[in-house]
């Protein structure tokens, strides 16, 4: 859908409901309010909600950032360190790859 | 599971709509920049007015002059608008059956096709893939025709419940087991963790943009990698005759079941228009926006996706995935619909005597709606390509990946000239598999012969070409001679817009002439294609695909950038420098030094 077609109103509805649905452990969907919802907070002539949209695009955009560092720290840990923490990091692993000749 | 196209665009209005279409031209200058046939030269001088006012009607000529190339400017834009995702779809089922060898690999087969292709004698595969076709046929046939039943008994909840359902089963658990097996391709570790709150996370934004609101172009991926995912399923539990044989009588069959008047399609279409309903805008890829303003009320994007077994187990996915299929079809049968409607509707609403900003919004409704292509069509043509692509075969793939195209671009032709919902499988399937064929048996032999013999003339045929090159400089100067001229053509109107629009014009004729010099469009002179393609030819003659390819990657980045020097110079260029140079450079230094390279790394795999 063209969000600039869309009333005012619906986009701040459709922006709360995206912030509030990033909640449940869905940072995509805080990334997708941001990046959407981008122009209307920041770019646009003011309108009338444009000040709650924008406190949810910051909002979104401070979650993300969050859960980008959770995500990039526990990534990084396990991929450096699946080797050294034995059995149970094999039991957490989804794929263990095959070794080479 | 076949889609039809829905033509959706403004030339299917009927004759007396036009006129109002044609005074709100001017106002949707954005449905107009889409596609690439902008011109390079004049997109900034048009304002981007939102309300324009009325056009006077000079003459009749040139209104219809008008109308005919509005029919042209918005089938051509589909067009292109079309061939993205549908070659995005196929790109991406290629890909993954060209590095993840899961999917080529037959072990499981699904209940619907009990006869597995096992004995070595063909013409009992020809049995086995005829009965498999049937059975599947049947199911489909049978799904079909209960999704109409329940259509006409208004048990809109069991149908949106069963999509929500079939869509989910798809985007998580066929998402993972594809992610499982692209990680366990290129031996990446992962952990479960990780993978769970991807998969939560794609899963769940995938919902939304199918069954809720999300951007427009995350639902277009969302629904291309869907059906690319539907696409690769097939080729893996079908066994090989079955997949082209079930290509072929799928085609036949949204043949029948669109165009025959007791086709079960054809009885949704009527049902869907008497009762002037939207249903089902998902299933469908929609190349633009929908509104629904002032249309039905019954706002419902959902879709379904097939689902297909994995084991032999999951029977009801398979019928999920079959009603699915045919839900497919009926919800592009109901887009067309909703096209329809509006038709009908805007018909009746002019001769009201509406004011003016009631038809402007019908028609933007009219013009937004784009053109609707089925998720079953997206799937069977990328069945078809991945399954030529599994034989290694780089030519059947191509071969039919254009023929696909081609077929696309005639339904979409004969979707302008009919006004009507066609089945969209048919004819793409037939040239496809007519090309996949005859590429196989004809066109591989011979370019094995060509490349064997040619390892004797690369030398010759290298020192010939600066001969040939100086024999074609006349020619080349004269061709050029013709861009410039072409391009002056284009001057002398820039120049025209600028002075007449300061002599305070009426705005009736400044929007003529923004009409005007919109449909001008980008002009490349014919030596231009000669050359570029003198070269794409040469290169391709030594055999090697890598160079080949990489002559044409050169010359569309040339291309490319000729084109925004335009924009930033606006005055004619030569077009043939910057491609030609980069061809030559990319061509050169692709066979002196990657194609030694391949070849060793080549060579090294045969003992490792």
């Amino acid at each position: 859908m063209d969000i600039n077609r869309v009333s005012n109103e619906k986009k701040l509805n459709l922006c709360t409901w995206y912030f509030r649905a990033g909640f449940a452990f869905l940072p995509f969907v805080w990334v997708i309010n941001v990046i959407w919802f981008f122009d209307s907070a920041v770019r646009k002539p003011p309108f009338e909600e444009q000040n709650a949209i924008r406190k949810y695009v910051i909002l979104s955009a401070i979650g993300s950032f969050i859960w980008i560092i959770i995500i990039a720290t526990w990534v990084s840990l396990f991929q450096a360190n699946r080797i050294a923490w034995g059995s149970w990091a094999d039991d957490l692993s989804f794929i263990i790859p095959l070794g080479s000749k | 599971m076949d889609g039809h196209v829905s033509e959706s665009s403004t030339a299917r209005e009927k004759p007396g709509e036009t006129e109002e279409r044609l005074r709100k031209k001017t106002k949707q200058p954005r449905e107009r920049n889409y596609g690439a046939t902008e011109p390079a030269l004049v997109t900034t001088s048009q304002p981007e007015a939102p309300q324009p006012p009325r056009r006077e009607r000079n003459n009749t000529e040139s209104i219809d002059e008008e109308e005919e190339k509005e029919i042209l400017k918005y089938g051509a834009k589909h067009v292109i608008k079309l061939f993205v995702p549908v070659t995005l779809c196929m790109l991406v089922v290629v890909m993954t059956i060209n590095s993840v060898s899961f999917y080529t690999v037959k072990d499981v087969y699904l209940i619907y096709t009990p006869f597995h292709e096992t004995s070595s004698d063909t013409s009992d595969k020809i049995w086995n893939a005829i009965g498999n076709s049937m059975i599947l046929l049947v199911v489909i046939i049978v799904m079909t025709f209960l999704l109409i039943f329940l259509y006409k008994k208004r048990c809109y909840n069991i149908i949106h419940g069963w999509l929500i359902l079939s869509s989910s089963m798809l985007l998580f658990l066929f998402s993972y087991l594809y992610m499982e097996e692209v990680l366990r391709a290129y031996n990446i570790p992962m952990d479960y963790p990780t993978a769970l709150f991807i998969m939560w996370n794609f899963g769940v934004v995938g919902m939304m943009a199918i069954h809720w609101k999300a951007p427009l172009r995350l639902q277009q991926a969302y629904l291309i990698f869907v059906s690319a995912l539907m696409a690769l399923v097939f080729v893996k539990y079908l066994p090989e005759f079955t997949t082209w044989m079930i290509l072929a009588v799928i085609s036949i069959w949204d043949l029948v079941a669109v165009l025959s008047p007791k086709g079960p399609l054809r009885i949704l279409v009527e049902t869907a228009q008497e009762r002037n309903e939207q249903i089902f805008p998902a299933l469908i890829y929609s190349s633009t926006i929908l509104y629904s303003m002032g249309m039905a009320t019954d706002e419902n994007p959902r879709r379904s996706v097939d689902n297909v077994d994995e084991s032999a187990g999951f029977s009801n996915d398979w019928s999920n995935q079959s009603r699915q299929r045919t839900q497919q079809r009926q919800i592009e049968v109901q887009a067309n619909d909703q096209n329809r409607p509006t038709q009908y509707r805007t018909v009746t609403r002019s001769s009201d005597g509406l004011t003016d900003a009631q038809r402007q919004q019908q028609q933007i409704e009219e013009e937004e709606r784009g053109i609707k292509l089925g998720l079953g069509d997206f799937i069977f043509y990328s069945v078809l390509v991945g399954k030529a692509s599994s034989y290694g075969d780089w030519n059947t793939t191509i071969a039919c990946f254009v023929a696909i195209l081609i077929g696309l671009c005639l339904t979409l032709l004969l979707l302008a000239v009919t006004r009507k919902a066609l089945p969209a499988l048919p004819i793409s399937i037939t040239f496809g598999l007519f090309f996949c064929f005859t590429t196989s048996i004809i066109v591989k032999p011979f370019t094995e012969t060509l490349a064997a013999e040619q390892h004797y003339q690369d030398v010759q045929q290298l020192t010939s070409f600066s001969n040939d090159w100086s024999n074609q400089s006349r020619q080349r100067t004269q061709q050029r001679q013709i861009e410039v001229q072409a391009n002056d053509q284009n001057r002398p109107t820039q120049y025209r817009t600028v002075t007449r629009s300061s002599d305070g014009l009426t705005d009736a004729q400044r929007q003529q002439q923004q009409i005007e010099e919109e449909e001008r469009g980008i002009k490349l002179g014919l030596g231009d294609f000669i050359f570029y393609s003198v070269l794409v030819g040469k290169a391709s003659s030594y055999g090697d695909w890598n160079t080949t390819i990489a002559c044409f990657v050169a010359i569309l980045i040339g291309l490319c950038l000729t084109l925004l020097l335009l924009a930033v110079t606006r005055k004619a260029l030569p077009a043939l420098p910057i491609s030609i140079t980069f061809g030559l450079f990319f061509c050169f230094t692709t066979s002196i030094i990657v194609k030694p390279f391949t070849e060793t790394l080549a060579a090294e795999q045969v003992f490792i």
